[in-house]
This record gives C-alpha cells, sequence and structure tokens, in this order.
C-alpha cells in the first residue's frame, strides 16, 4: 500500500452468526483498503466461508453490520454489481460450455450485446481456455474448471472480488495460472478478498492478513508483522567442517559439530559466522512464517485440522 | 426481465441437454398414451368393427362361391373361409364370432333359398343377440342382391323353370287343373325369358332395385372417440409430473453444486431467481403438452373439440405444476432426498388422479378421492377440452383448482427456501 491509506471498500463490524448452536462466525471486524488483497487464514472450519457469505449478503448476520464500498448494503443489486463472488464450490453449469457460463452470468450482471462478447473473450483469456471455449464443462480438468471458477466471478469486471479458497484441489500448474491471475487483478487496482488455508498463498498474494480460527479474528496485520508479532525466531543451523579452535567465541548452541543459533535478525548471525573464520560443511537458515504465527496463536498446526 | 429471461433460458437450454430428462419430460408420456391407447382399443383400425365370421361353403357350386363372394365383399364382415370342424372350433374359442354354413344343395336353388331343405346355416353363440341379428340382416342383403344377380340375367333362371316343368310332368300331386295351370304360366315365362334382351334388360329399373341414397349425419359425441383420447390426456399428466420432477432436480442440483449461491449473490432478488426457474418449468410443461397433442392430432386422431378451452387447460395445469415443482424442490436438501420423496408423492397423486387408471374407469369412490390429486384436474381439464366437451363455463372449476394449487405451493415452496437458506 505504500502509505498510501485508501478509503474503506469493505467494513465488517462484529458480525455474529450462528448454525444452529454452532457458532460459525464471533464478532469478526475488519475493513479491507480500495485496492487491498486481503487474506483469511485458517484451517477448515475456521468460519471463513461464513464470513465471506455474510459480506456478500448471502447470509443474514445474527448481529453486527457489513457495509461496501462506502455504505452499500451488500443485498441491494446496484451494490451486488460491484462484487464478484468465486465460491468454495465449483459452482459452474456442466452442460453448458465455458462460453456459455461466462455468458451467462455476464447478463445476470446486465452486460449485453458488444460489451458482453468483450467481457467474454477476456475472460477467456484470463482463464486460459480461450481454445475450450465451446466444450461443456463437464468435458474440463479439475484446474479447468477451477480457473473457470474463477472467470465467471471477473467477467463483469467488478471493482471488488471475493474469492473462497480459489487453489482447492488444482493441479501445480493450474495453481500458478490462478495466481498469476490474481496478481494481475491485484495489479489492475481491483480490492480482492481471499481465504485460504494454505499460508504460503497468503504470504505470495495478500497485503494484510487475518488469522482466524474457530470463528474468531486471532490477529490481524501485514505477513511481515504477524511473523515479527507472533512467529516467534529463526533458526540458524550449520554444521562445522572442522572443530572449532575456540568454542566459546560462537553464538548460539553447539552439540558436536552441529551449531543452532536462534536469532531474530539472522543475515546479521551468518555474518558474524562467516567472519569468525570457521569452515561450515552446511548452514540453513529457517525463518518463521504464518504456519509458525498460527501454532503460536493456536497451540495446533494449520492442516492438522 | 432481461435475468428473468436469462435464468429461464438457461434451465429451457440444460432441460434440451438432459437426454435422460427428455425421456421422462415426453417419451415416457408418449410410450403410456401409445399403450394404454391400444391396449384399451384404441387401435383406429378402419376394419375394427367388422364382425369377423367363417364361411363353410359345403356346396362348391357356382351359386355359394358367388354368395360367399358378395359376403366377403361386405365391409361389415371380415370373412375367412374354413371347414366346419374349424369354424366350429374358432366360434368356440371365441377368435371368430360366428360361421355362416352353405349346405350341400344350395346350389340347387339357383342362389334362391327360399322354402327349400337347405336354409343357411348360423352358428353363432345364442347370447350374441345384437351380432345375431346383425350377421342375418346381411344375410338377407346378400340373398336379394343375388336375386337382383339372378333378374338381371334372365337366362339362369330358365333352368330351375325347367326343373320345375319336368316336376310337374313327373306325377305332382296337384290336381290337373291347377297343374295345367301352374304348366301354361312356366311355359310362358320360359319363353318370355328365352327372348329377353339381357342387355336392355340390365338397364332397366328392376335391375337396379330400390335406389338408396346415404346421408352423413356426425352422431352428437358424448364419449372418447378412441382410447387415445383418453390415454393422451393421461400421458399429459405423466408428461406434467416428468417435467415438475425434472425441474424440481435441477433446482435442488443448483443449491448443492453452489450456481444458486452464484446467483443469490447476482443482481436479482430471491424471487426473481425462482420466477427465472418458475417461468422455465412453465414454459417446459406447455411445450411438453402441446407437443404431446400434436403427436396425438397427427398420429392417433386425438382431436381437441374446444382449442379454447384447451389454452386454458394447458395454462393452467403449467402453472399448478410449476407450483408443484417449488414445493417439491424444496422438501430436502440433497438430490437423493428430493428424488426420493417427490417422486413418491408424484406417484401417488398420479395413481389417486387418474395418471395410472382412468378416470372413466374409477369407481364412485375413487372418482371422489381423486378430488384430492392436482393430476385429476389436469386430466379433466385436457379431458374437458379433447372429448368431455366442456364448455369455458365448466372449464372453470378444473383450472381455478390448478391455479390455486400452483400459486399455494409455489408460495410454500418460496417460504421454504427462505428458511433453509437463512
Amino acid at each position: 500500500m505504500d502509505g498510501i491509506v485508501a478509503p474503506d471498500m469493505i467494513r465488517a463490524t462484529d458480525l455474529v452468526k450462528s448454525y444452529g448452536a454452532i457458532l460459525a462466525v464471533d464478532g469478526v471486524s475488519f475493513e479491507i483498503r480500495g485496492g487491498e488483497t486481503f487474506g483469511l487464514l485458517g484451517p477448515n472450519g475456521a468460519g471463513k466461508s461464513t464470513t465471506i457469505l455474510l459480506l456478500v449478503g448471502a447470509l443474514r448476520p445474527d448481529g453486527g453490520a457489513v457495509t461496501v464500498d462506502g455504505d452499500g448494503d451488500p443485498t441491494r443489486a446496484d451494490v451486488r454489481r460491484r462484487i464478484g463472488v468465486a465460491p468454495q464450490a465449483l459452482s459452474l453449469y456442466e452442460d453448458l460450455t465455458g462460453e456459455e457460463n461466462l455468458a451467462f452470468f455476464g447478463r445476470l450482471y446486465g452486460l449485453a450485446g458488444a460489451r458482453l462478447r468483450e467481457r467474454v473473450e477476456e475472460a477467456l483469456r484470463f482463464a486460459g481456455l480461450a481454445d475450450r471455449r465451446g466444450h461443456r464443462v463437464r468435458t474440463y480438468s479439475g484446474g479447468m474448471q477451477r480457473r473457470l471458477n474463477l472467470a465467471c466471478a471477473f467477467v463483469h469486471d467488478p471493482p471488488v472480488l471475493f474469492l473462497d479458497e480459489p487453489t482447492v484441489g488444482v493441479d501445480p500448474q493450474s495453481r500458478n495460472h490462478i495466481f498469476e491471475s490474481i496478481e494481475a487483478l491485484k495489479q489492475a487496482g481491483r480490492t480482492i478478498l481471499y481465504t485460504t488455508h494454505y499460508m504460503e498463498e497468503a504470504q505470495r498474494l495478500c497485503d494484510r492478513v487475518a488469522i482466524m480460527d474457530r470463528g474468531k479474528i486471532l490477529a490481524l496485520d501485514t505477513v511481515d508483522a504477524l511473523i515479527s508479532r507472533h512467529g516467534g525466531v529463526s533458526v540458524v543451523e550449520a554444521e562445522l567442517a572442522a572443530p572449532p579452535a575456540n568454542p566459546a567465541s560462537l553464538p548460539g548452541r553447539l552439540d558436536g559439530a552441529r551449531l543452532r543459533i536462534e536469532t531474530r535478525n539472522p543475515l546479521e548471525e551468518v555474518a558474524r559466522l562467516a567472519g569468525s573464520g570457521v569452515a561450515l560443511a552446511t548452514l540453513n537458515v529457517h525463518r518463521p512464517d504464518l504456519e509458525s504465527v498460527f501454532l503460536s496463536l493456536t497451540g495446533r498446526r494449520l492442516r492438522d485440522e | 426481465m432481461q435475468g428473468l429471461l436469462t435464468l429461464a433460458l438457461k434451465d429451457l437450454r440444460l432441460l434440451l441437454r438432459d437426454r435422460a430428462g427428455l425421456f421422462w419430460i415426453l417419451f415416457f408420456p408418449l410410450l403410456m398414451a401409445i399403450f394404454f391407447g391400444s391396449i384399451f382399443g384404441g387401435g383406429g383400425d378402419g376394419g375394427a368393427n367388422a364382425l369377423p365370421i367363417a364361411l363353410v361353403d359345403e356346396d362348391g357350386t357356382e351359386a355359394s362361391g358367388a354368395f360367399a363372394d358378395r359376403l366377403a365383399k361386405s365391409e361389415a364382415l371380415r370373412v375367412e373361409r374354413l371347414t366346419r370342424a374349424e369354424a366350429l372350433d374358432a366360434v368356440r374359442k371365441g377368435r371368430l364370432v360366428a360361421y355362416v354354413a352353405l349346405a350341400k344343395g344350395f346350389g340347387d336353388t339357383g342362389g334362391l333359398p327360399f322354402g327349400v331343405d337347405q336354409p343357411i346355416e348360423v352358428g353363432i353363440d345364442p347370447s350374441r343377440r345384437a351380432e345375431k341379428g346383425y350377421l342375418e340382416g346381411i344375410l338377407m342383403q346378400s340373398s336379394f342382391e343375388g336375386i337382383v344377380d339372378q333378374f338381371s340375367d334372365p337366362r339362369r333362371l330358365q333352368e330351375p323353370i325347367k326343373k320345375s316343368l319336368e316336376s310337374l310332368d313327373g306325377g305332382s300331386d296337384l290336381p290337373e287343373d291347377q297343374r295345367a295351370g301352374l304348366r301354361s304360366f312356366l311355359g310362358s315365362l320360359d319363353t318370355f325369358l328365352g327372348s329377353v334382351d339381357t342387355a336392355v334388360y340390365r338397364r332397366g329399373p328392376a335391375a337396379a332395385g330400390p335406389r338408396i341414397e346415404t346421408v352423413a349425419i356426425a352422431e352428437q359425441e358424448t364419449g372418447p372417440r378412441s382410447a387415445f383420447e383418453i390415454s393422451f390426456a393421461q400421458a399429459v399428466a405423466w408428461a406434467l409430473l416428468g417435467t415438475v420432477a425434472s425441474f424440481a432436480m435441477s433446482l435442488v442440483k443448483e443449491r448443492v453444486e453452489g450456481t444458486f449461491l452464484r446467483l443469490r449473490v447476482a443482481p436479482l432478488t430471491r424471487g426473481r431467481i425462482l420466477a427465472g426457474k418458475g417461468l422455465a418449468c412453465c414454459v417446459a410443461c406447455t411445450a411438453t403438452v402441446v407437443l404431446l397433442l400434436l403427436v396425438g392430432r397427427a398420429l392417433f386422431g386425438v382431436r381437441v373439440s374446444n382449442p379454447l378451452a384447451m389454452g386454458l387447460a394447458i395454462a393452467a395445469a403449467a402453472i399448478g405444476f410449476t407450483g408443484l415443482m417449488m414445493l417439491i424442490a424444496t422438501l430436502g436438501r440433497s438430490e437423493r432426498a428430493v428424488a426420493g420423496a417427490g417422486w413418491g408423492i408424484l406417484l401417488l397423486m398420479s395413481m389417486l388422479g387418474g395418471g395410472m387408471v382412468p378416470l372413466i374407469a374409477m369407481p364412485p369412490w375413487m372418482q371422489t378421492a381423486s378430488h384430492a390429486s392436482p393430476v385429476k384436474w389436469a386430466i379433466l381439464g385436457m379431458e374437458g377440452a379433447i372429448w368431455r366437451g366442456f364448455s369455458l363455463a365448466e372449464m372453470l372449476l378444473p383450472c381455478a383448482i390448478l391455479l390455486a394449487v400452483g400459486v399455494v405451493a409455489f408460495a410454500a415452496g418460496v417460504a421454504n427456501l427462505s428458511k433453509s437458506d437463512r
């Protein structure tokens, strides 16, 4: 965001939603600025999808409020025209072709004629499906269907996108394609809310991340700030090629030929090692990540769920 | 409006691409109509009403052959030439209604079987009085045609006259004065017949017989003209049920697979989304019914006696069953649940409402019970426009009931859906 504070595009205030006795969303609040890519990171069942459904007006909250683009109520048609949603489930008509799916959803958002054709072409290119446009969706691979699912959210050219786990179950090639597509959307200034339980996706794509578990937001900040605050220290591990002349001069803990240094500034420690004159057989640096943050906040791992 | 049409066109396109769905909506009802129409005797064969009989010609003369030919030409009969034993067996087993036997000596009368010892023998079950009278009438007609034939060729009458003269000369019991008078009369007749110019005679009024003119008078219809007029009305009900099931399944499939969520976050109200589904269902119901009736008309002679009433019946049925579709679609959250519950309810409705056993064939208590089924009112509306001859006023009851069912069921379905999506 480079220090420029854009106005809030999405604001959630104290959202609460229960399904019977299960409290799915428990007092969730956050704001997403215009042009920002905001990640909701949490394990399955954390309440991410329910939060999205509340934000787009598909569910009515038991408590709290949502506004989109100023004071817009997401149940209003004019607000919905500015929103694109890619649900977690592949929400496509399998017996229509890719092109027909895009045209159908484009028409629902009021596109017609040349503008519709232009947007469908753009969406087909975006999804890398131009050469399969006339084939029925049921003949597409899982990755192609996932890309089309994303393209259908984007076909009417909305400024705000809600992408609910858009890479679930796809092959690495399609995942890369989706990442590149989302980065292109980000470059074009779209505001994106992105849910995932893959920390590397959140780290790669999101400007800010909210860590969510059991319906609550546990922490919210930039990736670096979250790691810095909750991720703990980095670990530098080295295997010495020869016993050091003066082991006491080395930082960290030496166990035989293995040296382990826990530090908040690993680069500085590596430089010190290099300057100490010891010969190293191997050197590894383990930086904390969002997985460490989640572990630190919940005591559990993201993908154990 | 664009959104509504877009939604409806999408559903219709998906329906057209669903071969299994089309089978249940269109081909299965058509098969039902043909099957039931055929087994209830609606074959439409022109010869179906001809009386099937056997002809036993034991005489084997020219006269008996001519008589048999005249019978065979009759449109009222379907004649099989059999031996006496075969004929007896066929009649006993009910394959043929009767046999007609021409005994030996039939030809001796010159084909004029009056007052001789060789009558035409008719073998028939005595309980079949109507057919017996019918057959006797045809035999009399055929005999008179024989007389006309004889008189059209007077020389053929000379042989029996000669035989009669020989009989008189050979010792008749008649008194001599009467015998002389008869001999004189027969001799003169023989002389006359021998001198007649047959070409002139055949043109005369005697040869032509009485002039009978047939005037076509259409009977006032008080029932179905063929079994197909009943079976196609039933088929319409099956088509409606198939359409309802197909659209109910498509709605629950959208909910399960997530496309319904995508529709709900589009700039459309929930009412408009469901109205789009309803519009597609309504159009599919209408198109299916019209298509079935056109096939019935083209191939099986099913006639719509009141097109305006038929239009009303189709519209009311389409709306009524669209409402049912919406209600059935919300009976469960999974395709399996909706398919099970939906078909169970629809089959019950069909069974009770005349979709399986025609209303006309139901016992009175069941006809009363059938009032509870929308299928009954749909079939009644169709039959009213096809063969019951309902006036528009008489169409109001079934149409109003179907419309009410449609509105109430649609509203209940929408309420169910709103509750479950909250």
